[in-house]
C-alpha cells in the first residue's frame, strides 16, 4: 500500500519539488539582495531602535523606510499572488486523490486484495498529507523570509494579503485546501467537479476568515489630543483599523488619520479645545498570536473535512 | 454536434457565470463607492487637470490632500484586485484542459467520430463554441475589473504598472484565449485531465512570467533627466510607468541608485550639476501597450489551435 500510494503520486511530488526549486531560484538571490539593503542603508538598526515608543516628536525620521518600500514595492505586489499556492496545492494534491481513483474505478481493486477501506484510506491521507506539510512549511519559511524586511518597512506584517503568505497560516491554508478537496473527492467522486469543489470552498472560507479576523480579540484604542507636537510612531507596525477626529461630546467629526495642531498656534487652532483623534488597532504584538489563531482554525477546519472524509470512504463509496 | 457540445459544458459556463454573478455583486456596490468618492475628494478633477503638465512645483496646487483621502479608504483594495490575474488561468484550467483530455480518457471521442462526424469538425465546433463562450467570459470580467480598478490604479502608482496592466483593458481577454488554447492542446497531448491541467497551469505561469519581464522592452524606453536642485520637477501624477531612477553627479557617477532627489534652492547637500534620470514609458502607451500584450497571447493562443487541430485530425486514436 505504502508503495502504490508512492507509485501514484511520485510524479505530483517531483512536480512539487520542482515548482519549489523554481520559486527558489527567483526568491533566494532577490531575497538575499533586499536584505543586504536592509542591513547596509541602516534602516534595520534605525528601525530596530525607533520602533520602540509609543509616540514619536513630529519631525522623527522614517529611517528612510518609505523609500525603501517605494524601492522594492514590486516585491510585495509579487507576495500578493502567493495567496494562491495553498489553493493550488488543494486542488491538484487533494481533490484527485480520492475522486481518480473513484472516476477510473481503480479503488476496487485495491479493496478487493485484502487491503481495508480504513488502512487505504489511512496510508493514503497520512502519506500525501505529511508530504504536503512538508511542502506547505518550506514555501511558507521561503515567503516569509524573503518578504522579512518589506513587512517590517511597509505599514505592518498585518495588512492584507502580507499576513496571509508569511508564518504559519499558509501552511494551516494548505492543509486545509488539501482536506477540502479530499472531502470533495468523496462527495463528487469525479476530477473536474471536486476541483471546482474546492476551488469554491477555499475562497469562501478564505474570505470569511479574513473578514473575520479584525476581530479575532478585542481591538485596542489608541486616543491623542489635537493639540501637541508628538505623532502616533508609524514603525510599531500596528494594524490600523479605524480612525477618526472627535468631538469633546464624543462624536464623529470625520475620517481623518490625525489632525493636529503644534501647542506654539493653539490660538489659530481650527478645532475645539478638547478634541481629540482616536485610532482603533490591533497591536504589532499580537502578530504570532493571531497567526496562531488563524492557522488553528484552518486546522481544524481540515480535522473535520478530513473525518468527513475517512466516514464517506468507508460507508458511502461502492 | 452544437447540441452535443451545449450539452456537455452547460454545468460548466452556469457555475461561470454564477462566478461572474458573485464577482459583480461584490465589484458593483464597492467600485461605485469607489467612483463616488473618486470624484467627491476632487481626486478625479485634479487629476485630469495636473495630469496634463509636465513641469511642477510642489508649492503648485497639488492633488496631495485629496489622493491622501482616497487612499487612506481604498488603497487596501489594491491588493484583492492583483488576484484577478488569475481568472484566465481558471477558465483555462476548467473549460481548456478537460476540452479534449476528458473525452480521450474516458473514450467518448470514439462514439462520436464513428456517428459520421469527422474529426474535423467535431474539433471546429467543440474548440469554436468553448472558445467563443470563454471569449465572453472574459469580456465580462475584463471590462468589469478594468472599470472597478481604474481609481485605485490610478491612486496607487498608475495603471501602466506591474500587475495593475494585467488585469485592465483587454489583456485578460488575450491571457483567457491563450490560457484555454493551452489547456486543449495540452489535452491532445497528455490525454488525460490531470496532466493536461497542470501543463496548463505550468505554460500559463511560464508564458506570464516571460512576457510580464519582456514588457518594458516592448518599445524602446524614453528618458528623462531633469536636475537635482531647481524648483520644479517633473509631475508625479502623469502615470508615466517609471522603470528606473536613478540620481548622477556632474561626471555621471551615480551617487543615489534606484531613487530620485528634488532639492529647492539653494542645497548645499548636492551639487547643482547633479541630476536626475528617469527612464519610463509614458503613460499615452497604455492601450499601445494592451494591444502589442493582447496580441502576443492571441497570437500564441491560434499556433496552440492550430496544433491542437492538428493532433486531434492524426495522433489521437
Amino acid at each position: 500500500m505504502l508503495w502504490l500510494t508512492w507509485r501514484q503520486h511520485r510524479t505530483h511530488v517531483l512536480f512539487a519539488v520542482l515548482a519549489l526549486a523554481a520559486l527558489a531560484a527567483v526568491l533566494v538571490p532577490t531575497g538575499r539582495q533586499m536584505h543586504r539593503v536592509f542591513v547596509d542603508s541602516g534602516l534595520s538598526g534605525c528601525l530596530d531602535a525607533m520602533s520602540r515608543a509609543e509616540f514619536v516628536p513630529e519631525d522623527a525620521t522614517d529611517c528612510g523606510a518609505g523609500r525603501f518600500a517605494d524601492r522594492y514595492g514590486l516585491f510585495g505586489t509579487v507576495a500578493i499572488v502567493f495567496a494562491v499556492l495553498p489553493l493550488l496545492v488543494g486542488m491538484f494534491f487533494g481533490a484527485p486523490l480520492v475522486a481518480r481513483e473513484v472516476e477510473h474505478g481503480t479503488h476496487r481493486l485495491v479493496w478487493t486484495q485484502g487491503t481495508t477501506r480504513l488502512r487505504w484510506a489511512a496510508v493514503k491521507l497520512s502519506l500525501v498529507g505529511t508530504v504536503t506539510l512538508a511542502l506547505a512549511v518550506a514555501y511558507a519559511e521561503l515567503v516569509s523570509w524573503w518578504l522579512t524586511p518589506l513587512a517590517r518597512a511597509g505599514a505592518s506584517r498585518f495588512s492584507s494579503l502580507t499576513f496571509d503568505v508569511v508564518g504559519v497560516v499558509p501552511i494551516g491554508y494548505t492543509v486545509f485546501a488539501v482536506a477540502a478537496g479530499i472531502a470533495a473527492g468523496t462527495v463528487w467522486r469525479r476530477m473536474v467537479p471536486a476541483m471546482a469543489a474546492t476551488l469554491v470552498a477555499f475562497l469562501a472560507t478564505r474570505v470569511a476568515v479574513a473578514v473575520a479576523r479584525p476581530h479575532f480579540l478585542p481591538v485596542r484604542e489608541r486616543r491623542f489630543p489635537v493639540v501637541t507636537d508628538t505623532r502616533p510612531n508609524a514603525l510599531l507596525g500596528d494594524w490600523l483599523l479605524d480612525y477618526g477626529l472627535y468631538a469633546p461630546d464624543g462624536h464623529k467629526l470625520r475620517r481623518v488619520y490625525r489632525a493636529s495642531c503644534a501647542p506654539a498656534a493653539t490660538e489659530s487652532c481650527p478645532y475645539l479645545p478638547g478634541s481629540y483623534n482616536l485610532h482603533t488597532y490591533q497591536p504589532a504584538d499580537r502578530f504570532w498570536l493571531f497567526q496562531h489563531i488563524e492557522a488553528g482554525i484552518f486546522a481544524a477546519l481540515a480535522v473535520v473535512l478530513l473525518a468527513l472524509a475517512v466516514h464517506r470512504i468507508r460507508r458511502r463509496i461502492a | 454536434m452544437t447540441w452535443l457540445t451545449w450539452r456537455q459544458h452547460r454545468k460548466q459556463f452556469l457555475f461561470a457565470i454564477i462566478g461572474l454573478a458573485v464577482l459583480a455583486a461584490v465589484l458593483v456596490p464597492t467600485g461605485r463607492s469607489q467612483y463616488r468618492a473618486f470624484d467627491g475628494s476632487g481626486l478625479a478633477a485634479c487629476l485630469r487637470t495636473m495630469g496634463e503638465t509636465i513641469d511642477y512645483r510642489l508649492a503648485d496646487t497639488d492633488c496631495h490632500e485629496p489622493l491622501e483621502r482616497f487612499s487612506a479608504e481604498y488603497s487596501g483594495d489594491f491588493a484583492p484586485a492583483v488576484l484577478l490575474i488569475f481568472l484566465p488561468l481558471l477558465v483555462g484550467l476548467f473549460f481548456g484542459a478537460p476540452m479534449v483530455a476528458r473525452e480521450v480518457e474516458r473514450g467518448t471521442h470514439r462514439l462520436v467520430w464513428t456517428q459520421g462526424t469527422t474529426r474535423l469538425r467535431w474539433a471546429v465546433t467543440k474548440f469554436g463554441l468553448v472558445g467563443a463562450g470563454a471569449l465572453l467570459l472574459a469580456a465580462a470580467y475584463a471590462a468589469l475589473a478594468s472599470w472597478w480598478l481604474y481609481p485605485i490604479a490610478v491612486a496607487h502608482a498608475g495603471r501602466f504598472d506591474y500587475l495593475a496592466f494585467d488585469v485592465q483593458g483587454i489583456a485578460p481577454v488575450g491571457y483567457t484565449v491563450f490560457t484555454v488554447a493551452l489547456g486543449t492542446f495540452a489535452g491532445t497531448v497528455w490525454q488525460k485531465v490531470l496532466p493536461a491541467m497542470a501543463l496548463t497551469l505550468v505554460g500559463f505561469v511560464g508564458a506570464r512570467v516571460a512576457v510580464e519581464l519582456a514588457r518594458p522592452n516592448f518599445l524602446p524606453p524614453v528618458e528623462r533627466r531633469f536636475p537635482v536642485v531647481a524648483y520644479t520637477f517633473p509631475n508625479p501624477m502623469l502615470s508615466d510607468w517609471i522603470l528606473d531612477r536613478n540620481v548622477y553627479d556632474a561626471s555621471g557617477q551615480v551617487i543615489v541608485p534606484g531613487g530620485d532627489v528634488f532639492c529647492d534652492p539653494p542645497c548645499p547637500e548636492y551639487d547643482p550639476a547633479a541630476y536626475n534620470v528617469h527612464l519610463y514609458q509614458p503613460a499615452g502607451r497604455f492601450w499601445l501597450f494592451q494591444f502589442i500584450e493582447a496580441g502576443l497571447f492571441v497570437a500564441l493562443a491560434a499556433s496552440l489551435l492550430a496544433l491542437a487541430v492538428y493532433r486531434v485530425r492524426r495522433r489521437i486514436a
